[in-house]
């Protein structure tokens, strides 16, 4: 590269000698003798050849505000540290993703309200499961990316990491990923290291086999600490987490159930000692909510250092910009189905997550708009509403998560949670009730109904049925329930604004453009 | 008599005007705020004013050193008899001269009694005549070999248009479109058959869409290579029109590939004004223009809204915080569009000396133009200096150009959402509520409706928010030639241009509309340098008076570098220091977050090697061959260095011996070539290799604080080239009536192979990191056929007509869109934009039709059913739908069914007629310019017309003749319209006041014109002249990402970088600024 600059300086150089001497030559041009025109010729004819004879033809490249992968970046423990991190932020995507897959379900609907959220029918199809593999391509294929970027780029990380606990960790972190994949999209891909061929696709039951190897084998090595370094990281609650999800479904990704394995690793994290349910249940989804003592595994976010949390701009009404007096107008969109809601009894302190009726500003004034009190209202007429107050006001909002007042930005402080202790019950009274050890069920249930300042189950009424409808009032809008309704064996029924759907829509096509692109990829039956 | 009455009339109302407008200068001085600016353009002013002054005294002064003696007087005429005007006489062997006066007539001085003067004009076979003891010379100038020995520029060297090969057309100076056109595109467009440039705004910071005989390109760059001076790559808009002689257009690839890997989208080279031998020139041009909206959108006024409402949602709905009263009772009406508009006035002065001997010439030019908006708040001022000096020394055999040039830039730029704001806010409302119970609803002294989603007091955007910039370009070159024997020659050429941008951002948050903004102030700055050394050897041979050869070989060095760096605050306690003085708002300390400062450094080497031979046998064959090698540090490993060859063949068969001799064809020419051009613009540096980059931020619970992460963010493509571009071309060039008429017809057709795109890919970890790849794919044909024509058709002594059509047909086809190792997936175009229609696409890419074709709009049926839904005709039956399912044409698209053609958004035909007309000593011109055969998709109209959202915005005034509880707007035929328009480009009427050459002036020209007079078309929205990029937008920097203002989430397929910019989409929801009619009134005066 000095030979690029030292080449346009020489050029520069000797076109400025070149004039000099012309000046020179055209003040003593009286005196014409031929000498001095030699010289002049013999100077330009040097003058080429110096050209010519530097003339680089060197096209290597010299960076300066990008680091090549062919570079040292990465030997340092500092830089290593900084391409491990973010394998992390991918995680805080988690929150991102499924929002968008909630609405595939009983508990989140996004209704078109006059000439909004019409978005070309896209929710309307993801609610009624009428999507295509074309049309939605953008969807699936946003999914379907997120879970193997991630992959790839541990992957990419995993072949130089020598720590046995970090490798450890990062195995976990790769499995909760596939983990993902398999349960969204069934015969998925395996991959475990990088290069080679076009990865093939394997079957959902051998990526749930690739997965519960990977959780075991990391597990040993994996930390046991909780909270502080490990927030948001994987360790051994979270691996066990995840086991006991993988095992929860196990029947639905096999055909072999396995229950019992989802008591074991429950009862691990229950026996650790390291978590407890939380006296106040909204305290779990605060502005603050890293402090809980539920939490098991969440993605930390921040409204200016790692944005993304804005469930708030989705869910409220415009005019509740002046209820929390946010800088921008929230977007009216995601609402609950009002047979959801009416699942939740009066008493019932999870019930507060819900928004209704009339809106007031931050003074205490009744919100009006478009002419209308602002009144949410549970139920919702139709799918597809027409504009003004009688479409832009029906539905249960949520404020499960604390909405940030005086926020002057669309994202939130709020960690979301991905796994809490009030799951890990739930699932271990799931897996006894279908055992039919009804009592220990019923314990580990009426733990949530009392903090819920709900009446307790007895073995008599804690059915299955109200088992899911429990899951529902304890994780609405966390994200679990498209999976419980399949377990349950709900996902593809009729529910409001939506007919019974075949049974192949329990798992979403492989994405149109993945397909393209690898001809490994056989589409999933039904698309 | 009449006529000076006329002239002084015209000069008086002239300099009323121009005094008006300094005045207006000084009082806004005298009043309060703003200073800065206005200091800064009076002091301009003042200069040019001081600069004129000195300028007179130094003309009076020189004219008192001529001598006396004996005077030759006499008149110049061309063939018809008219009086020939600025015909250089000079006496040879001194620098004395003159030029003829309007009606050809010139008296000289002091002329020796042997002297020969030399007779030159350009277009003109130039004449030297003996005087001998005459006191009168009458002289005819002959044009008879006018247009064929006019020279053209072909890049590395000229070429006698008569010898051309290629596809080159020439634009002159004085062939310019008048009008207010800083940039010298504008001055151009309707001039180059093939050549399409279109604006589509009327904001004086944008820049118009210059596309050359169709779309060849996705994401490789689609604008041409500017050439100015020997300076490869320059921003044309830095350039002032009136310093440019001639504009060369190289269209087909036999031109154009000595340019090499940047030459595909055709190469424009500009060459300025130079000083000529003779008598010293001073010109001065100046005028004042006022600029007004063109057209405005049909919205409803503030009772026609209310009306409005009453039909649609019932008179109870005219009350509450959308309907206030003033303190006597009174309604509100207020014109938002005309709140944020105005009349935009436009000065510019242009001063340039220029003169010489035989060995030395020196032109030195400045130019003033300050133009403001006609949105309030926007607008720029610009100067550019320039000298250039000519040399020759050593009997002629050196001859070195300097040129030196120096642009400031001063811009104001718009917040496109401006307008689109005050199309939406309710008429109903004021600017401010000043009393009663309504002040409530004042937020930040600016009446708003609080809560209400997408509403937002346009007065308080436009008063609030500071965005401004000053670009510096400077352009520094030497040109040497040294003729080392005769024929032989040896050039150097040293160029540097430095480019900077400087830009400032503030907005003050205490209103709605900039509150989500945090009062964020901003400076960014962009610096490029572009630095260039060339080596070229050519030979010049001649082997007969009738045949001739040349070969030139080269030696290219180029070397590009761009860095920046920007830095940001929030959350001011004053908004009194905006961007002066960052470190003072508190966001750094309390939010931090890694986008508060950024920077940049990048850089990229050409080299290339090339040669051309050129071969004219017996003044009837030519022979053009030529080739480049390219080599890039930007392309990848295994494909850094290209070839681009080309060869054409002239046939002149007029001059054959069974050519019939004749009048009615006296000259035609074929010329047939073929060529390889690249194009390479779209790949930037290090793109071809793998990258570590920043990859978000990630939480260190030891630190319980977030730290930037690394992560791969670019995959490698060892494989990355250029895109090739292979173009036939056959051209055919006549002449008639004894030259009185030319013109010349072109075929060519064109395939771009290795089309650049940003392919999807999936992160596999086996070749792929991350989800995008810049890589070749695909194929990209157009074909078309350009016609030229026209001539004088009266030619009378003080009459002449001069008229020249000139069109261009252009077929565009997407040929593939994969290659063995690539799918490109579905790229889907113009998106239907507006609230709740994310993820609406009107085109999608289909090989074997044209780019951005309409072919996924369902199509209306006419009906709505009883929920206001209109109902459009499903795929499959006759059945009527409310909504185009899965079913339809995106699946259908996918299996591999012929899609619908709906309409070309690419016009089938583009045509211009130009006439210039001289009657005496007025002269007049006009630019008629149309757009055939092209379709639009009319979004604005489509969100304008939705009686169920009409008290979220304001309407069209048609917006009742709709279904009441019509509230959902869907994409449908509803909206597909004609775009075929005349327009009115330009006009221009001036008069040459009858001035004898004195000492003050030898000759003086006022005029009045204007720009965009009227349109006719049928197109029912503002204008039918709309975005025609069609490109691959680039990625939006900054990592500010404004929230969806739809109303929905983005949940498009592609990444930055992937959607297409739109063709043929009216889309004022994503903001826009209206066109404009322009009025001129100028003077023109020579020393």
């Amino acid at each position: 590269m000095q030979k690029n600059v030292r080449f346009v300086k020489t050029v520069f150089l000797n076109t400025t000698l070149v004039m000099y001497k012309h000046i020179n030559a055209v003040a003593n041009y009286k005196s014409k003798t031929s000498m001095k025109r030699i010289n002049l010729k013999v100077l330009i004819g040097c003058s080429a050849l110096l050209l010519t004879g530097q003339a680089c033809t060197d096209l290597s490249e010299t960076t300066y505000d990008v680091l090549p992968t062919s570079g040292t970046f990465g030997s340092t423990a500092a830089q290593k540290a900084a391409l491990i991190g973010p394998l992390y932020n991918g995680l805080g995507n988690y929150f991102d993703q499924f929002n968008v897959i909630n609405t595939t379900t009983d508990e989140q609907i996004v209704p078109t309200r006059g000439g909004d959220w019409g978005d070309g029918g896209n929710w309307q199809r993801l609610y009624q499961h009428t999507w295509g593999p074309v049309t939605d391509n953008g969807n699936f294929n946003s999914w379907w990316s997120w879970c193997y970027n991630n992959i790839t780029a541990i992957n990419q990380q995993l072949g130089t990491v020598t720590d046995p606990a970090l490798k450890a960790e990062l195995r976990t972190l790769r499995a909760f990923f596939h983990y993902q994949a398999m349960d969204l999209f069934g015969n998925v891909i395996i991959s475990d290291k990088l290069g080679g061929t076009s990865p093939a696709q394997s079957t959902r039951a051998q990526v749930y086999a690739f997965v519960e190897k990977e959780l075991l084998e990391a597990y040993p090595n994996l930390s046991d600490k909780v909270g502080g370094e490990f927030y948001g990281r994987m360790n051994k609650p979270a691996a066990d987490m995840m086991l006991a999800k993988l095992y929860l479904n196990a029947q639905v990704y096999t055909g072999t159930p396995q229950w019992a394995k989802v008591i074991e690793r429950t009862d691990n994290i229950t026996k650790s000692g390291k978590f407890s349910l939380n006296g106040d249940f909204f305290a779990n989804f605060s502005l603050q909510n890293q402090a809980s003592p539920e939490i098991i595994l969440a993605t930390p976010f921040s409204s200016t250092k790692r944005g993304g949390m804005n469930i708030q701009m989705r869910t409220l009404h415009y005019a509740n910009q002046l209820t929390y007096n946010l800088g921008s107008s929230p977007w009216n969109g995601y609402a609950t189905v009002t047979e959801f809601y009416n699942s939740f009894e009066d008493k019932d302190v999870r019930k507060k997550m819900w928004i209704v009726g009339q809106q007031f500003a931050a003074d205490g004034k009744a919100l009006v708009a478009d002419g209308a009190s602002v009144i949410f209202t549970p139920e919702i007429p139709s799918f597809v509403m027409p504009a003004g107050p009688a479409g832009a006001l029906p539905g249960a909002r949520s404020q499960k998560y604390e909405i940030q007042r005086n926020n002057s930005f669309n994202d939130m402080d709020n960690d979301f949670v991905i796994y809490r202790l009030g799951d890990v019950y739930l699932m271990r009274a799931e897996a006894n009730l279908r055992l039919g050890n009804a009592g220990a069920a019923v314990t580990d249930v009426n733990l949530l109904r009392t903090r819920a300042a709900m009446p307790a189950y007895t073995a008599a009424t804690l059915t299955l049925n109200e088992m899911l409808a429990e899951r529902g009032r304890e994780l609405a809008w966390e994200y679990h329930r498209r999976q419980d309704l399949i377990r349950f064996g709900q996902y593809t029924k009729a529910w409001r604004f939506k007919t019974a759907s075949a049974e192949t829509r329990t798992i979403f096509p492989i994405p149109n453009d993945q397909i393209v692109l690898n001809p490994n990829l056989k589409q999933n039956p039904g698309y | 008599m009449a006529y000076k009455r006329f002239t002084k009339l015209i000069q008086s109302f002239y300099y009323k005007l121009m005094m008006n407008n300094f005045s207006k200068v000084g009082q806004t001085i005298g009043g309060a705020g703003q200073v800065e600016p206005v200091q800064r353009s009076l002091s301009a002013q003042t200069f040019l004013r001081s600069v004129l002054t000195m300028l007179t005294m130094v003309l009076l002064l020189g004219n008192q050193v001529y001598a006396q003696g004996r005077t030759v007087t006499g008149r110049v005429t061309d063939n018809a008899g008219g009086g020939l005007p600025g015909v250089s006489i000079q006496i040879k062997g001194t620098q004395r001269g003159t030029n003829s006066d309007v009606e050809g007539r010139y008296s000289l001085t002091d002329v020796p009694a042997n002297a020969t003067l030399v007779y030159s004009f350009i277009g003109y076979v130039s004449q030297e005549i003996a005087v001998g003891n005459r006191s009168t010379v009458d002289i005819k100038m002959s044009d008879d070999t006018k247009a064929l020995e006019e020279v053209v520029v072909v890049g590395y060297g000229t070429s006698k248009k008569k010898d051309l090969t290629g596809a080159v057309t020439q634009v002159t100076a004085k062939e310019f479109n008048p009008g207010i056109n800083p940039n010298p595109l504008q001055a151009i467009q309707g001039k180059v058959a093939g050549l399409v440039i279109t604006t589509s705004s009327g904001d004086p910071n944008s820049n118009p869409t210059v596309r050359l005989r169709g779309y060849t390109s996705l994401a490789g760059g689609s604008e041409p290579l500017y050439v100015v001076d020997g300076m490869i790559g320059v921003p044309i808009s830095q350039i002032n029109p009136n310093d440019i002689e001639t504009i060369d257009v190289l269209k087909d690839a036999s031109a154009a590939a000595i340019y090499g890997s940047r030459a595909a989208n055709g190469v424009i080279i500009v060459s300025t004004k130079r000083g000529k031998a003779g008598q010293t020139v001073v010109t001065f041009n100046n005028y004042v223009g006022v600029e007004t909206i063109s057209r405005k959108l049909d919205l409803l006024d503030g009772p026609g809204y209310q009306a409005a409402v009453t039909k649609i949602e019932g008179a109870s709905a005219v009350s509450g915080s959308r309907f206030p009263k003033d303190a006597s009772g009174n309604f509100y009406n207020t014109d938002w569009i005309d709140q944020v508009t105005r009349t935009a006035v436009t000065n510019n002065h242009n001063l340039a000396i220029s003169g010489g001997s035989t060995t030395f010439s020196y032109r030195g030019s400045l130019d003033y133009i300050k133009q403001d908006g006609i949105v309030k708040n926007t607008g720029f001022n610009r100067i550019v200096g320039r000298v250039n000096l000519d040399q020759k020394a050593l009997d002629n055999r050196l001859s070195v150009q300097y040129n030196l040039q120096y642009t400031q830039t001063d811009q104001k730029f718009a917040d496109n959402g401006i307008v689109r704001r005050a199309a939406q806010f309710l008429p109903t409302l004021p600017v401010r509520f000043t009393e009663g119970a309504n002040l409530a609803n004042n937020i930040g002294n600016y009446a708003e409706i609080p809560g209400a989603f997408d509403l937002f007091n346009p007065i308080a955007g436009l008063e609030n928010a500071t965005n401004n910039g000053i670009r510096n370009t400077a352009i520094i070159g030497a040109n040497l030639k040294y003729e080392i024997i005769d024929g032989l020659t040896l050039g150097v050429n040293g160029q540097l241009q430095s480019d900077n941008t400087n830009n400032n951002y503030s907005s003050s948050p205490n209103n709605k509309y900039y509150a989500a903004n945090n009062g964020r102030s901003e400076r960014r700055q962009y610096n490029s340098q572009n630095r260039l050394a060339e080596v070229t050897l050519n030979y010049l041979g001649t082997i007969s008076s009738k045949t001739n050869f040349s070969l030139l070989g080269g030696y290219s060095f180029q070397q590009f570098d761009n860095d920046g760096f920007g830095a940001a605050n929030n959350q001011f306690v004053t908004n009194d220091l905006g961007f002066n003085n960052l470190g003072l708002g508190a966001g750094t300390l309390l939010n931090p977050s890694n986008t508060y400062a950024t920077s940049y450094r990048n850089r990229a080497n050409l080299i290339s090697f090339f040669g051309r031979g050129i071969l004219n046998l017996n003044d009837r064959y030519n022979v053009t061959a030529t080739v480049r090698r390219d080599g890039s540090s930007k392309f990848g490993a295994n494909n850094k260095w290209g070839v681009f060859p080309s060869i054409a063949a002239g046939w002149n068969i007029s001059e054959e011996s069974f050519f019939p001799k004749s009048n009615v064809v006296n000259f035609l020419k074929l010329r047939v070539g073929y060529g390889q051009t690249g194009n390479s613009e779209g790949i930037n540096a290090y793109n071809s290799v793998q990258l570590y980059g920043q990859k978000g931020t990630y939480f260190d619970g030891a630190l319980g604080d977030f730290l930037p992460g690394y992560g791969i963010t670019q995959n490698a493509n060892p494989d990355l080239k250029w895109e090739v571009l292979g173009q036939t071309n056959i051209g055919l060039d006549f002449q008639m009536f004894g030259n009185r008429f030319s013109g010349s017809i072109e075929y060519y057709n064109k395939l771009t192979n290795d089309v650049l795109y940003n392919i999807n890919v999936p992160a596999d970890g086996v070749k792929y990191f991350t989800n995008t790849i810049l890589a070749n794919i695909g194929s990209i044909s157009n074909k078309g056929v350009e016609l030229s024509f026209g001539g004088d058709i009266v030619q009378k002594a003080d009459f002449n007509w001069n008229a020249r059509i000139i069109g261009s047909y252009n077929a565009n086809k997407v040929v593939s869109l994969s290659n063995d190792q690539f799918n490109i997936g579905q790229v889907r175009f113009n998106p239907f934009g507006g609230r709740g229609l994310s993820d609406v696409f009107a085109s999608v890419l289909v090989v074997g039709r044209p780019l951005g074709e309409f072919n996924n709009v369902p199509t209306f049926t006419g009906q709505y059913n009883a929920a206001g839904v209109p109902l459009l005709k499903s795929a499959t039956g006759d059945k009527s739908v409310t909504e185009y399912k899965d079913t339809d044409a995106a699946a259908g698209f996918a299996t591999g069914n012929t899609p619908i053609a709906q309409g070309n958004p690419q016009p089938f035909f583009n045509l211009s007629l130009s006439n210039s007309f001289r009657y005496k000593n007025f002269d007049m011109n006009f630019l008629l310019r149309g757009v055939f055969g092209n379709t639009i998709l009319n979004n604005t109209r489509a969100n304008y017309l939705i009686p169920g959202s009409i008290l979220q915005t304001n309407m069209l005034r048609g917006v009742t003749d709709f279904p009441n509880n019509y509230a959902v707007n869907v994409l449908s035929t509803n909206y597909l319209e004609s775009g075929t328009f005349v327009r009115l480009n330009n006009w221009q009427i001036g008069y040459n006041v009858g001035v004898k050459p004195n000492k003050y002036f030898s000759s003086a020209r006022i005029y009045v014109g204007g720009n965009n007079l009227f349109v006719l078309t049928g197109y029912k929205g503002v204008d039918p002249e709309l975005q025609a990029a069609g490109d691959l937008g680039g990625n939006p920097g900054g990592g500010q990402v404004a929230a969806p203002a739809a109303g929905g989430v983005q949940t498009g397929y592609f990444a930055p970088g992937q959607a297409p910019n739109p063709i043929g989409l009216d889309n004022a929801g994503a903001g826009f600024y209206p066109k404009t009619r322009s009025f001129q009134l100028g003077v023109n005066l020579t020393f």
